[in-house]
């Protein structure tokens, strides 16, 4: 039975009986009533965070996520236009760099609670999709063929998010590596990159006609100097090639030109990439190009907006007379999630976003990103002069080279070979601490050990 | 029995027989009924503390073996194989070199610098004690990544206040902080310093504190000198201060992932010189999606954790019965 106690009565407190409420009773159901309130808070808010959040009007209404701001700019603008059309709302969230990477990974393991429809998947990051039991992106390749576009897209291009037969997504950017020039230099010894040919034309001409002091250009990265010569990390089976005699000769290339004085070695260029060092010496014309792709442009523009205007853009030397003048580095493809209970509605969007020579024009002039869909390059607006070249048709350049772009092949071990295998260790191979065959074999068998333990993978 | 009852029965009289609400009374009550209250009160942390720590950390040892990769749910029972995997990874031991060469570097460099200078800081007469105090500990109250951006600039070989004015006045040559591998560690260990040897020096200073002066009048009484003071009667009673801060440098130096990944890149740049083992269990579980076997690289980085705070314990004499 309850008792107060005497200083209840001194305070005026509840008469004593069967109904008052002692103190530590009262507190008792305070401390209860706080817990009580705190797991039914907590199972609400967890039930809150796994339940998918309503859409804000019809059934058809579809999420998109996007890591770039770029790409959600345009987006945005795709969406208006789409619901003109279709009535469907498009809700475009950006979730920026490899956040979006972690938070879509994050929501898959949980069972494909709160994944978008569409996501755009930067290439670097693709592989790790691909490993596990199952691709967790829709299969779109039976649905491009069946509409042609198979034909429409640069196949190089879309050998990034193909996989064992499937294809999981649509590339943005044909992202063509081109050689870049500063044209007062250039102009002033009296070349025209264009005219020359052949890398070996290229590194005589350098030699003979700049002063000793000034180099051509940077080193450019191996990957992107194999991928012109027609090689690559992998195979398009998935096998590691970065062994191969053709990933070995090129890296000795590399560093033939970067001795003969062709290319050069600024400071901070292999392990930061372009930096304010890099800059300075292109400033003070001790470099006078770069190989570099499309998207490069707007990088640059941030970094050294006092260059804007006076680069000039051509096709690259070939390795040999007649061979391929291009190369690609990078890239973002849109994918449609497994999870999605709209995925016709997706593939809709996704068509009348990236598969129609309109929208992809809004893009190119919007983000500067040049498209790997075909039936796009010969409108005369891809053909407008931009300022960063000085007024240079750049659309004619890119539509010339465009077809050349070669593969990139996927594989679900490419971010470990390229982030922890390989890059950790090229700078010895830079510094010529340890010979490319050496390193690169080393590189290949750690890679084929791990894909060995891999089991089931794709 | 009836002995017995008969003085149950006493008892009860005489417990009875006292006035309400005398501390006898509510003794008993309380006796007999379970006080539920203050379990309500403390229950908020650990149901909190069971969903978000232990129901993880059960979790985890369970995934450790299994084999889970991939976005897919499913998991494969593998038994010890992640373990195994994991002695024979050379990586994993390159993660655990690093991480130990900075935790060797910091205990050894911070502890002594933190003492070093609680001792300065207790300086009788010091001007200006509570700014220098302040200043001191302000790095630790700033973000691990903020401090990291900041000192990328500081390392920057071109451009970085290192190179250009520290070493180019004394006509040294440019380092290449974190490209070259060899000096990769020591920035991140010259990172460590500035941000952490001034909250050890507060440990300190609060150890300090706490010694009783009297013993140190006496000692000075019986003429011991100030080094003398310092060796036999500062170190020893500063003892429980030592092992707690070099138990959370330990803790401390094998959680570090947030600094070098700043510095470095998540890969722990040229010849993965700045890998660490948290950055590898990162790399494991979130770019190769290898679950079971980053939930294994986990569970390593814990015992490391553990047998290296007991030994350096049981080094400082913790365990021994004078300590407790």
């Amino acid at each position: 039975m309850a008792t107060a106690s005497p200083r209840h009565s001194r305070a005026g407190g509840p008469p004593r009986g069967r109904r008052g409420l002692t103190r530590r009773q009262a507190i008792g159901y305070l401390g209860g009533s706080a817990v009580g309130a705190l797991v039914g808070g907590t199972t609400l808010a967890t039930a809150t965070a796994c339940t998918p959040p309503e859409t804000p009007t019809s059934q058809g209404d579809l999420n998109l996520w996007t890591f770039a701001d770029t790409h959600a700019g345009w987006f945005m603008e795709m969406a208006k236009e789409f619901e003109q059309e279709t009535g469907i709302k498009v809700a475009v969230s950006l979730i920026p760099g490899s956040v979006l990477f972690q938070q879509l990974l994050i929501n898959l393991k949980a069972g494909g609670l709160n994944t978008p429809d569409l996501c755009d998947i930067e290439q670097g990051a693709f592989g790790s999709f691909l490993i596990g039991r199952s691709v967790p992106f829709v299969d779109i390749g039976p649905a491009l063929r069946e509409k042609g576009y198979d034909k429409q897209l640069v196949a190089g291009r879309q050998a990034l998010y193909s996989w064992q037969g499937g294809v999981y997504g649509v590339e943005h950017a044909l992202t063509p590596v081109t050689l870049f020039y500063l044209r007062e230099p250039w102009e002033r010894a009296g070349i025209d990159p264009a005219t020359l040919h052949t890398w070996d034309e290229f590194s005589e001409a350098v030699r003979e006609t700049f002063p000793p002091e000034t180099r051509a250009l940077p080193l450019p990265g191996h990957d992107v100097m194999l991928r012109q010569r027609g090689g690559d990390y992998f195979d398009a089976e998935g096998r590691v090639t970065v062994d191969s005699e053709l990933s070995i000769d090129t890296m000795e290339w590399l560093l033939a030109q970067e001795k003969n004085g062709t290319f050069a070695r600024p400071p901070g260029w292999i392990t930061e990439g372009l930096n304010p060092a890099v800059w300075a010496e292109f400033r003070a014309n001790k470099i006078v190009s770069l190989v570099s792709p499309d998207w490069y442009a707007g990088t640059i523009e941030s970094q050294a907006d006092d260059l804007v205007g006076k680069w000039g853009a051509c096709p690259l030397p070939a390795f040999e007379p007649g061979g391929r003048r291009a190369s690609c580095l990078g890239g973002t493809g849109l994918t449609i999630l497994k999870t999605s209970k709209r995925q016709e509605i997706a593939w809709q969007f996704l068509e009348f976003s990236m598969l129609r020579v309109p929208a992809v024009i809004k893009r190119y002039k919007a983000i500067n990103l040049y498209p790997p869909f075909i039936p796009a390059w010969s409108d005369p607006q891809m053909h407008d002069p931009i300022p960063f070249f000085g007024g240079q048709d750049i659309g004619a350049l890119y539509a010339e080279v465009g077809e050349e772009v070669p593969p990139q092949y996927q594989s679900p071990y490419r971010p470990q070979l390229t982030g922890q295998e390989l890059g950790p260790r090229m700078l010895d191979v830079y510094q010529r601490k340890r010979s490319a065959a050496e390193v690169f074999s080393e590189v290949a068998d750690a890679v084929r050990a791990r894909m060995e333990r891999g089991g089931s993978v794709g | 029995m009836a002995a017995l009852a008969r003085t149950l029965s006493t008892k009860d009289v005489a417990t009875d027989a006292v006035t309400p609400g005398t501390p006898t009374r509510r003794r008993r009550r309380s006796y007999v009924r379970p006080r539920w209250t203050p379990y309500f009160f403390i229950a908020p942390f650990f149901i909190l503390f069971g969903i978000f720590f232990g129901l993880p950390t059960v979790r985890s040892l369970q995934m450790s073996f299994y084999t889970e990769r991939g976005v897919d749910t499913s998991a494969e029972f593998t038994g010890l194989d992640n373990y195994a995997t994991l002695v024979r990874d050379p990586t994993f031991y390159k993660a655990l070199v690093n991480t130990s060469y900075y935790a060797l570097g910091s205990i050894l460099i911070i502890v002594p610098l933190a003492l070093s200078l609680a001792l300065l800081l207790r300086t009788r007469g010091l001007l200006l004690r509570e700014f220098f105090r302040l200043s001191f500990f302000l790095p630790n109250a700033i973000s691990g990544i903020v401090v990291a951006i900041v000192f990328r600039l500081v390392f920057d070989q071109e451009y970085g206040l290192l190179n250009n004015w520290l070493l180019a006045p004394l006509g040294l040559p440019k380092v290449a902080w974190l490209a070259d591998p060899a000096f990769i560690m020591p920035s991140i260990i010259l990172l460590g310093i500035w941000q952490f040897t001034g909250l050890n020096a507060i440990y300190f200073m609060v150890g300090l504190q706490n010694q009783d002066p009297g013993i140190h009048e006496a000692a000075t009484v019986d003429g011991a000198g100030p080094w003398q003071r310092f060796r036999y009667i500062t170190l020893p009673l500063l003892k429980p201060t030592t092992v707690f801060v070099v138990t959370f440098a330990i803790i401390g130096s094998y959680q570090l992932f947030a600094q070098p990944v700043a510095l470095v890149g998540e890969g722990g740049g040229p010849n993965r010189a700045g890998l660490t083992l948290t950055m590898y269990l990162y790399e494991t579980a979130f770019t190769n999606l290898d679950l079971g076997y980053g939930a294994a690289i986990g569970y390593a980085i814990t015992v490391i954790i553990v047998v290296l705070s007991v030994l350096q314990m049981w080094a400082q004499g913790f365990f021994r019965k004078e300590s407790a």
